[in-house]
Parts: structure tokens; C-alpha cells; sequence
């Protein structure tokens, strides 16, 4: 919809937060919460409470898609398997937003996602950092013996790790922490401003990754870790938005906003984390293809180096980015050494995947779908990758 | 021990914006529950209005969109009495101008122009305004997770759950058998709870009081750091800074034009400049653009910076 005089949008939710202490004790809050963000003559204005009925139709409470997922359930399941260990936040949320001009609905849907997030301690001091998050079709997740397994794994090598050491390293990249780098690299690269004024098409055109890279925005993706026929804007989205033409950037994400400012199309990533939010360029599900190698044979290849299993705390900032490194092993005479690596950085410039040589030949979406831009936390944010073979990769302390 | 809050709250900005939010939270057999109640706070919304307009003449030209002006009232219901607090809140580019009960006069007119960095003199001395020491504490305690720096001896830091900004006030029971600091996160930073995505991530820090053993004289002329924030991680080497600027003293001042201003130097040699206080101490307020806005309590700090030493 165009915002004009008199528009308004509003959300009307529930969310159900439940911690997890060391000690097992276990405490569930709920808020319920309904707030509009409106527009006119006089300025914007945000406030809680039900919107006047001259700017827009109360909303009815939103159905709970989590029913019958009892929240405190999934945080004993992960209790079980670090016992006196986990500290754990799980948070459910569920809400309807919709969009009105002079009173009259323009849109309405409902949106439902859940995060948790927390730390596993594993002596000496230390904790591994804990993201998982999507929308409430993937908490079952959270039951998941595989995931569970992978976690458990995770934690037992880390727990053995030694110290990183810094320096430039041939690496291979798992599917993880290959869609951290891939995120903050391409997917933020690819975002208009979140200062609509501030266009950034002359970055069309710039290459910021290897040949090998195509990657598409697509906020229909079925498995992914969002999924919305709406943006924020109320855009519809038909059809991913192509990101990456072999390493090129082809297109940026725009909401209706930027993309009026840089004189295109909106293409449906216009997305707010709440309707007392203006809605900003932000990314859905960025999926880039696979290749056609083995991971034995990216890692393989590299001969010595170091394989990067999970990245934690990615961050971009202007042209470069940061991560910290949770997980690696080392590479020697083309195997997996089950020598275990563990602290340090990733710290690079943004064009970081330029460095990418080969792409292993499966996805996986990484199960931490969390990301902030402008103060704006999403929670269903996704990134599908394959496994990367980089050239060099920096670690610093 | 508090059974319930309820929080109304006004805003009015500068550029024409206002906000106008109610909180609700009430201690169930279960836990907690947050609401947000259908209140109408246009009382509030007039009395920030009028504040507003009698603050934007007194200040300098450049940036008055970004005044803003609160106006509030905290309720907490114990089983025996109904204790409210009510405020009136003025604050600019992030500076504290005064708060004060309602109906009370805030007072802006200490800036007396503008300057730009080119007319500063590089030997002026450098002092911290309570809302940088407290992004600056505040950033520093980030880093101190990683047992890297360790704060001056001289540096008085204390992590409390009272608040010269009633809603971040929580004076906790401890005997209540709640968990503390997450009773103190729920009530102390409902808005963060309004904006539920945002309350998934667990702080443990509450408000900072911040205070030097040392006192220190006010120097003819200052470069003072009114604001200060890092967009960079916290690490070893020199950070990014961005810091909105005054020359003079606390009383009368210039203020900086548009643009503010960026440097660059370590968080170590930032922390080991500070060498005394100038003043008791003030309400100051740290943006966090995660966490919402943190207030606490600072003194105004004269360090042992030059201008010309984050200028060169």
C-alpha cells in the first residue's frame, strides 16, 4: 500500500518466554501485548493499546500455532542432555499485523516465530553460545534427536579444543559457517539502507564474491527459516529476487520505501519487527547454490588448513565483518585430524567470498535465523549454504 | 515485595513524532504476565508537547529535531500500599537536560552556539559528560568479560536496581524467592517486553552508578564528549568512536554542529585517561540500540586527553 495521509499499522500478539537456570529451575512469563504505528498530517505515532477505530479495525486475538507444544517441555528435552549445564531463554511469539488506510483494511496476516538462545558451560569458565531460531513451523526442531546429537557433538569438541591459533589458512567452510560469512557478507551488502534517503544502487555491479556464487532472496522458500506471501509494506512476493549472478551483485532487497528512492521496484523484503516499526530492507531466506564436490573433496583438496565447523556472533559493519569462531579442526594431509580448535575471529572484508574456490554439493539452513539491523531484531532470518573451499581465511585473536 | 506495575508513558520529539505507551505487569501463580492496557495518556502527550515547545527556542539551531521530551508515571502495587512516581524527562542528542517532577522547569539554555572541529584548540582538555562515562562503562564492562582490561582502581562501579528514571527504579525484595535479576529485566525494562523480539536477549547488568575516588578542577575550556558510542566489537586495538562534542564548561557551552564526531583510540587508553571527578553526580543515559535506552548515574570526568589526541 502507499502510505498517505491517515495510515496506520497494527499488531496484536502473545508471547511466552520460558527460562532454564543451571540449577533446573524452570520459570514461564507471557506478555500479551497490541500496539499501531500511525502516519499522517501531524507526524507519526506510535502507542500501545488497540489503534482508533478511525485509522483501523481492532484486530482479533491471533490463534496460538504453538498449542499444544507445551514451551517448557522443549527446555527439559535440552536439559536432559547437559544437565546443571544449560542456561536457556525459549521465547514463542505470535501475532496478526495488518495495515489500514483511513480505517480501511489494506492487509492482514500472522506471524509466528520462536527463538532460543543461552549458553552451555563446559568448565573452565567457558560457555558455548547457543542461537536457534526460526518460524513456528520449524520448532520441531527443538525435539529433533539430530539436532540434539549435533549439539551434543558441538559441545564434547569444543569442551577438548585447544586454543585457535591466528594467521592466513586454506579453510573449508561447513554449511553453517559458511551462511554466517554469506550472510554478513553478501545478504547485508545486497540490503538497501535502513536510511531510505541513503540509496546504494551504485553497488549493482560490484563483484563481491567468486564465480561460483549465485545466490536468490526468496521469502516463499517452503523450508526456510521465513516464509510470507506479504512483506511489511504489504508488497507481495511472488518470486525470489536474484542476489548474486555468478559473484556480481545483480539486484539489491528493497523495501517500498528505498526502493522508491532508488527509482525501482520494491521486491518484497520491506520487513519490520514490529508494526510499531518502519519497515527496512531486510533479508528473507538467502539460498545459494551448491557446486559439485564432496565435502571429502573440499577438504581433500586443501591438503593443510583448517575446517571452520560453526561460526557464533557474526557481525557486519560498513565493508567489513566479524565472527567468532566457536569450532575448527585441522586439516593435515587432506583429512580431518580431530585435532579441535576453538576461540578467536574471523575478521574480514566484505568481499571475503572472492577468496571461494570450490562449493561442496548439499545445503543446510542454518538453524540461527536471528538477526539486528537499525535496533530491529528478526528472528526468522534464513541462510542456505553449501560447504565453501576459501583460498586463505584470516583468523586474528 | 511488588505484586503488579503499571507504567504510562508520553513522548513528544522534535521532528514531530510522539509515542504514547501503557504497561502492565501483574505476578501470577504462574509467573509473569506483561499487558499492554487500552490507556489514554493524552494528559501526558499535552504536558510533553508544552515542555517541548518551551525547550526548542533555548537551544541552538542545528539539531532541535532531536529533542525529546517524556513525560511518565511508574505505579507499584504491594500487598499493603500503592507507591506512583511521576517524571518529566527532557533529553537532546542523547543528553540528559534535566529530569524533574511533573509540572517542574527543565532548563536548555547552556548552550550558547555552535562550533566545529577545525576552530577547537588541539591543547584543550578533554572531559566526559556523564552520559559518555556511561557508554563508555558500559561498553568496557563488555569487554571485561574477556578478562583482558581491568578497570582503573580509582573507577567506583556499581551495578543497582534504583534508577533516577522511575521506570528503570526496582527497589527488588530479595527475599520475594523470585529469580532477581529477571523480575528486574521484566519490570525494569518493559518496553524492551513491548517489543517482545527484542526481550529474548537476557541482560544481567542493571543500572550503573558510576563514581572516580579522585576529584578534579574544571579547565577554563574543555572539549567535552557529551555522547560516545562504538559501532566496533570490543578489542585490543584502536575503536571507532563517534561522540557528540561541546567546548567549554558544563554551564556554558557550544555545541557542535550537524555532524559529530568520529575517532579513533583504544578502549585501554580511553579508560586509563580518566583522572577525576568535576561533579556530583548526574542522571546519564547510554542509547543502546539492542537494550533500549540504559540511564544510570555518572559524574562529569576530566581525563588526561588532549584534543589533538583523538582529533590527530
Amino acid at each position: 500500500m502507499i502510505w498517505g495521509e491517515a495510515s496506520c499499522s497494527a499488531e496484536r500478539g502473545r508471547s511466552k518466554v520460558a527460562t532454564l537456570e543451571p540449577s533446573n529451575r524452570m520459570e514461564t512469563h507471557t506478555c500479551t501485548f497490541e500496539g499501531y504505528r500511525s502516519s499522517g498530517a501531524t507526524g507519526v505515532h506510535r502507542a500501545s493499546g488497540p489503534p482508533p477505530k478511525k485509522l483501523c479495525p481492532r484486530l482479533e486475538a491471533p490463534r496460538d500455532p504453538f498449542e499444544g507444544q507445551a514451551i517448557e517441555e522443549s527446555l527439559k528435552t535440552l536439559a536432559t542432555l547437559f544437565p546443571n549445564r544449560a542456561s536457556l531463554k525459549l521465547t514463542q511469539l505470535f501475532s496478526q499485523r495488518a495495515a489500514a488506510q483511513d480505517g480501511n483494511l489494506a492487509w492482514q496476516r500472522n506471524t509466528a516465530v520462536w527463538a532460543l538462545v543461552g549458553s552451555i558451560a563446559i568448565g573452565d569458565g567457558r560457555h558455548i553460545p547457543i542461537g536457534w531460531s526460526g518460524s513456528a513451523s520449524q520448532i520441531s526442531r527443538l525435539s529433533n534427536p539430530i539436532m540434539h546429537e549435533r549439539l551434543r557433538c558441538l559441545v564434547e569438541a569444543v569442551a577438548k579444543a585447544e586454543s585457535i591459533y591466528t594467521g592466513e589458512f586454506p579453510a573449508v567452510l561447513g554449511p553453517q559457517a559458511a551462511a554466517v560469512l554469506l550472510h554478513e557478507t553478501v545478504g547485508h551488502f545486497a540490503e538497501g539502507s535502513s536510511i531510505s534517503s541513503i540509496n546504494l544502487q551504485h553497488r549493482i555491479g560490484v563483484r563481491i564474491a567468486s564465480e561460483l556464487i549465485e545466490v536468490v532472496d526468496d521469502p516463499t522458500y517452503e523450508d526456510g527459516a521465513t516464509q510470507y506471501d506479504l512483506d511489511d509494506d504489504g508488497i507481495a512476493s511472488f518470486a525470489p529476487t536474484r542476489v548474486l549472478r555468478q559473484g556480481v551483485l545483480f539486484a539489491q532487497l528493497h523495501s517500498q520505501e528505498s526502493a522508491a528512492h532508488a527509482f525501482v521496484l520494491p521486491t518484497a523484503n520491506g520487513r519490520a519487527a514490529s508494526a510499531m516499526h518502519a519497515a527496512i530492507p531486510r533479508i528473507s531466506n538467502l539460498l545459494c547454490e551448491p557446486g559439485a564436490t564432496s565435502t571429502d573433496e573440499l577438504i581433500d583438496s586443501v591438503q593443510d588448513g583448517l575446517y571452520i565447523h560453526h561460526l557464533a556472533h557474526g557481525q557486519g559493519f560498513g565493508f567489513e565483518m566479524r565472527a567468532c569462531v566457536t569450532l575448527a579442526e585441522v586439516i593435515k594431509h587432506g583429512r580431518l585430524t580431530g585435532r579441535f580448535l576453538s576461540g578467536g575471529q574471523i575478521y574480514e572484508q566484505v568481499g571475503v567470498l572472492n577468496r571461494v574456490e570450490a562449493l561442496g554439493d548439499r545445503c543446510e539452513l542454518n538453524a540461527n535465523g536471528m538477526c539486528g539491523k537499525a535496533g530491529q531484531i528478526l528472528f526468522d532470518v534464513g541462510t542456505s549454504c553449501p560447504p565453501m573451499r576459501l583460498s586463505n581465511l584470516q583468523v586474528t585473536a | 515485595m511488588i505484586n503488579e506495575r503499571t507504567i504510562t508513558l508520553a513522548r513528544t520529539f522534535g521532528n514531530g513524532q510522539s509515542e504514547s505507551f501503557a504497561y502492565q505487569a501483574a505476578k501470577l501463580s504462574s509467573g509473569w504476565d506483561v499487558g499492554t492496557p487500552d490507556v489514554e495518556n493524552e494528559d501526558l502527550l499535552e504536558a510533553t508537547a508544552q515542555t517541548l515547545a518551551t525547550l526548542l527556542p533555548q537551544l541552538p539551531a542545528c539539531r532541535r529535531q532531536q529533542l525529546v521530551v517524556e513525560a511518565g508515571t511508574v505505579n507499584d502495587y504491594t500487598a499493603t500500599e500503592l507507591i506512583t512516581r511521576s517524571y518529566l524527562l527532557a533529553q537532546w542528542n542523547d543528553i540528559i537536560l534535566g529530569i524533574a517532577e511533573p509540572g517542574s522547569n527543565i532548563s536548555a539554555n547552556r548552550w550558547k552556539g555552535t562550533i566545529e572541529i577545525p576552530d577547537v584548540n588541539p591543547h584543550t582538555p578533554v572531559c566526559l559528560a556523564p552520559s559518555a562515562v556511561l557508554a563508555l562503562i558500559r561498553y568496557f564492562q563488555e569487554f571485561q568479560s574477556l578478562n583482558i582490561l581491568k578497570p582503573p582502581n580509582t573507577l567506583l562501579i556499581c551495578d543497582t536496581s534504583s534508577s533516577l528514571y522511575p521506570p528503570q527504579n526496582l527497589p527488588i525484595d530479595k527475599t520475594s524467592g523470585d529469580d532477581h535479576n529477571f523480575v528486574f529485566q521484566l519490570l525494569a525494562r518493559a518496553e524492551s517486553w513491548f517489543r517482545p523480539l527484542s526481550s529474548v536477549y537476557g541482560s544481567d547488568r542493571r543500572n550503573l552508578d558510576i563514581g572516580i575516588s579522585c576529584g578534579a578542577e574544571w579547565p577554563e575550556n574543555a572539549l567535552i564528549l557529551e555522547t560516545l558510542s562504538s559501532i566496533d566489537s570490543p578489542h585490543t586495538g584502536k575503536l571507532n568512536w563517534t561522540a557528540h562534542y561541546s567546548v567549554g564548561t558544563e554551564e556554558n557551552r557550544l555545541t557542535c554542529g550537524e555532524a559529530p564526531l568520529d575517532f579513533r583510540c583504544s578502549l585501554r587508553r580511553l579508560m586509563n585517561s580518566l583522572e577525576g571527578a568535576l561533579s556530583p553526580k548526574r542522571i546519564a543515559c547510554d542509547m543502546d540500540c539492542i537494550e533500549g535506552p540504559q540511564y544510570g548515574l555518572s559524574s562529569w570526568l576530566r581525563t588526561d586527553l588532549q584534543a589533538g589526541d583523538i582529533l590527530s
